[in-house]
């Protein structure tokens, strides 16, 4: 078959990008285990002496752990929004992209919620979520919302690849070992490209893309509402929900962007991820900065003309350039305004302007998160008599720096053991077969 | 960058000029007997006060010039530490009738050496009361024990009449001892108790130059038994979550993953559909 012979031709292309790691990707590698041992050091710290090691004390009981979890489940929209709503918009641009997408919400679903389990600290009472959690509690919504998106994102992930390890059972260019066929052989499923079998497949993938943006958007608001339904100055908003579905696309987008530009630029991928996707993700990058810096521009104005005096205690230690001022101009002016000159001017705008845009945005979105986070912490209802300073103000300690940069360090392990198993551009997709199969087409 | 910052920060270094600091002294007698010297340590570093934290303060009694060593204590990261001399240990007295207690720090890192001392006479507060009676009067006897263990009332001592609250005392009335080291003081009728009335009634003296401070407490029932109102709905202040949220959930839950399972089963059908077909072909090979 025609088909079979370019797809197989395709698969080789692409995996060629990926064959023996270089010197700078075994540097890499090391450096990011040689982070990846710092963290287990300072996770090992922080289980023998306790939480103590950590900035967080009575008060402020939630630091940069809340705000990794919160970032990571933040980027995995990359996958669930634009695979899922360009999927179901049946956009052909999407398609070298997409893959990249899903791996990125798979990884960061699978380590935000580390974060959690970091930051809770006696995991020998973790069995009591299940067994004692309470429903109305918006903290066992997120436990429940988070495994079921999880579940999603890594089935979604799966359907899309389907036919890909297809092809890669089926391919006998590339020297796999027999172990690696095996395994792609039973995650083909025995799919031979069958129209009653293409039909399936097509269904459940339209299925997950109906489902997983409900779910992602379920996910969001929920943890959303762990802050919007606590009666806490800087938390207690109606528009906390959907201000984090915006962040979270914004920032997922980003990361998506960031991404896609490292494989472009060291995996030598120009010819899959062109030009015109930046643009066009830049585009869409311009547009949820410009909802984003609404909803932060409608929330602030909001509070501070309110002038409830509860909440200007917050709002003015973010406005204090001798306090949060700094980070906060940062994060929700720069944050939005950069990336919208930088992705919005058609002339400046170009591979590496947008990509210099989704920096700036994905580090005012992590600022952002921990001016939600700290800030309100540090600023309680009752007054705090007779209490260490280090008790009412909360500082990043390194064993919390080290986990921190642990998560990124796994991030990035995980995307560099994956595409050695994986086609990160979805061969099947981009090598699609028309209805009666008389031609085939490319489209990237 | 950011790693060596990190790394830097926390050890700037410390000036190596000694601060003098000043100490204080603070006697307290408990209902039991215990009697707490708490000593506070601090010093003032460039107009900013700061407390030595975890030193070894040595605390030691006086009688005629002669000092005994009590024990020591470590001070915590407000520069405080209560050493505490149980009911039943003998401490020497001095031939005045006065204790005199004596709080020593030899100094540490910027802290220069500083020491501290008072001086108090041991008195007994009697808190005495009939639980049944119906005007409800508390009476204090406050007396000193003399050298041959006689009682020695001590008249016109300010004695306050308080009850425990949930964060503090709440004080409903003061007398001064008579002649014979009594007073009494009503307790009002209106105020709350816990679930069946009870209160912990406190007599105190605070801030005495002779005794410093002194308190003995004791429980009766004679405070308005306090029911709180429970009410009793399903939200989120109660153990059980409102019914249409526990609907809502499970409705929402069961059909994201009966969708979640409906994919499986196509997947199962795409394996069984390939399947069959290799079998087919082989047959027909056959």
């Amino acid at each position: 078959m025609e088909y079979q012979k370019i797809a197989q031709n395709k698969l080789e292309e692409i995996f060629s990008h990926f064959g023996k790691p270089s010197g700078k990707e075994k540097i890499l590698f090391v450096l990011f285990g040689l982070v990846c041992i710092g963290a287990l050091y300072a996770l090992y710290t922080q289980i023998v002496e306790g939480h103590i090691v950590t900035g967080m004390r009575d008060n402020v009981v939630w630091g940069i752990y809340i705000v990794n979890f919160i970032f990571f489940i933040g980027i995995s929209y990359a996958g669930a929004m634009i695979s899922g709503i360009l999927h179901l918009l049946h956009v052909e641009w999407r398609k070298p992209i997409i893959r990249i997408a899903e791996m990125i919400t798979v990884i960061s679903t699978m380590i935000g919620p580390v974060y959690i389990l970091l930051c809770v600290g006696r995991l020998d009472r973790l069995q009591n979520i299940p067994l004692h959690g309470r429903i109305q509690s918006p903290i066992t919504w997120d436990v429940m919302a988070i495994t079921t998106y999880l579940s999603g994102s890594i089935l979604f992930l799966y359907l899309a690849l389907v036919r890909d390890y297809a092809l890669m059972r089926d391919n006998e260019g590339m020297k796999i070992p027999n172990w690696r066929r095996n395994i792609y052989r039973k995650l083909a499923a025995s799919y031979y490209g069958l129209p009653e079998q293409k039909k399936l497949l097509d269904r459940a993938l339209t299925i997950m893309s109906a489902i997983i943006i409900p779910l992602a958007v379920i996910v969001h608001s929920v943890l959303a509402w762990i802050f919007g339904m606590t009666i806490r100055p800087g938390w207690h908003s109606t528009i906390f929900a959907p201000y984090f579905v915006i962040a979270a696309v914004y920032s997922g987008t980003a990361v998506l962007i960031i991404a896609m530009w490292i494989f472009r630029k060291y995996y030598h991928l120009e010819e899959y991820l062109q030009e015109k996707h930046f643009k066009y993700l830049g585009i869409i990058l311009l547009v949820l900065a410009g909802i984003y810096g609404y909803f932060t521009f409608s929330e602030y104005l909001t509070v501070w003309y309110g002038s409830e005096s509860w909440e200007l205690e917050v709002v003015y230690k973010l406005f204090d350039m001798n306090s949060y001022g700094p980070w906060f101009y940062f994060a929700a002016v720069g944050g939005v305004l950069f990336p919208m000159i930088l992705a919005g001017v058609p002339f400046i705008r170009n591979i590496n302007t947008i990509t210099i845009a989704s920096v700036i945005a994905v580090a005012g979105m992590w600022i952002k998160r921990y001016l939600i986070v700290v800030p309100t912490l540090e600023t309680p209802l009752l007054p705090i008599q007779d209490t260490r300073p280090e008790y009412v103000n909360y500082s990043i300690t390194w064993v919390e720096w080290f986990l921190t940069f642990g998560g990124v360090a796994v991030f990035f392990l995980f995307f560099m053991i994956f595409i050695r198993f994986m086609p990160i551009i979805p061969v099947a997709d981009i090598v699609e077969v028309n209805d009666h199969e008389d031609f085939i087409t490319e489209k990237l | 960058m950011l790693f060596v910052l990190i790394l830097i920060l926390p050890f700037r270094g410390n000036t190596a000029d000694q601060l003098q600091p000043k100490m204080k002294i603070t006697y307290k007698k408990v209902t039991d007997g215990t009697r707490k010297i708490t000593v506070s340590v601090s010093a003032s570093d460039s107009g900013v006060k700061v407390y030595p934290e975890g030193v070894i303060i040595t605390v030691s009694a006086e009688k005629d010039s002669a000092k005994v060593k009590l024990g020591t204590v470590s001070t915590d990261w407000k520069g405080k530490a209560t050493f505490e001399i149980p009911a039943g240990r003998t401490v020497a007295k001095g031939s005045d009738g006065f204790y005199s207690f004596l709080a020593n720090f030899d100094g540490y890192g910027k802290f220069a050496a500083v020491d501290g001392s008072v001086k108090v006479k041991d008195i007994t507060l009697e808190l005495n009361f009939d639980p049944l009676d119906t005007a409800k009067i508390a009476h204090v006897f406050a007396y000193e024990i003399g050298a041959k263990g006689e009682k020695i009332m001590v008249p016109n001592l300010d004695v306050d009449f308080c009850v425990t609250r949930i964060f503090c005392l709440y004080p409903f009335g003061t007398a001064k001892t008579d002649s014979t080291g009594q007073c009494s003081v009503a307790f009002p009728r209106t105020l709350p108790g816990d679930s069946v009335g009870e209160v912990v009634l406190v007599a105190r003296i605070m801030d005495n130059d002779t005794y410093a401070n002194v308190e003995t407490r004791k429980s009766v029932k004679w405070g308005v038994p306090f029911i709180p109102e429970l009410k009793l709905h399903r939200g989120l202040g109660d153990t059980d979550a409102p019914l249409w949220m526990v609907y809502t959930l499970i409705v929402l839950l069961s059909a994201v993953w009966f969708h979640f399972s409906y994919i499986i089963f196509l997947m199962l059908r795409i394996n069984s559909i390939g399947k069959k077909m290799l079998r087919n072909t082989a047959n027909s090979a056959v």
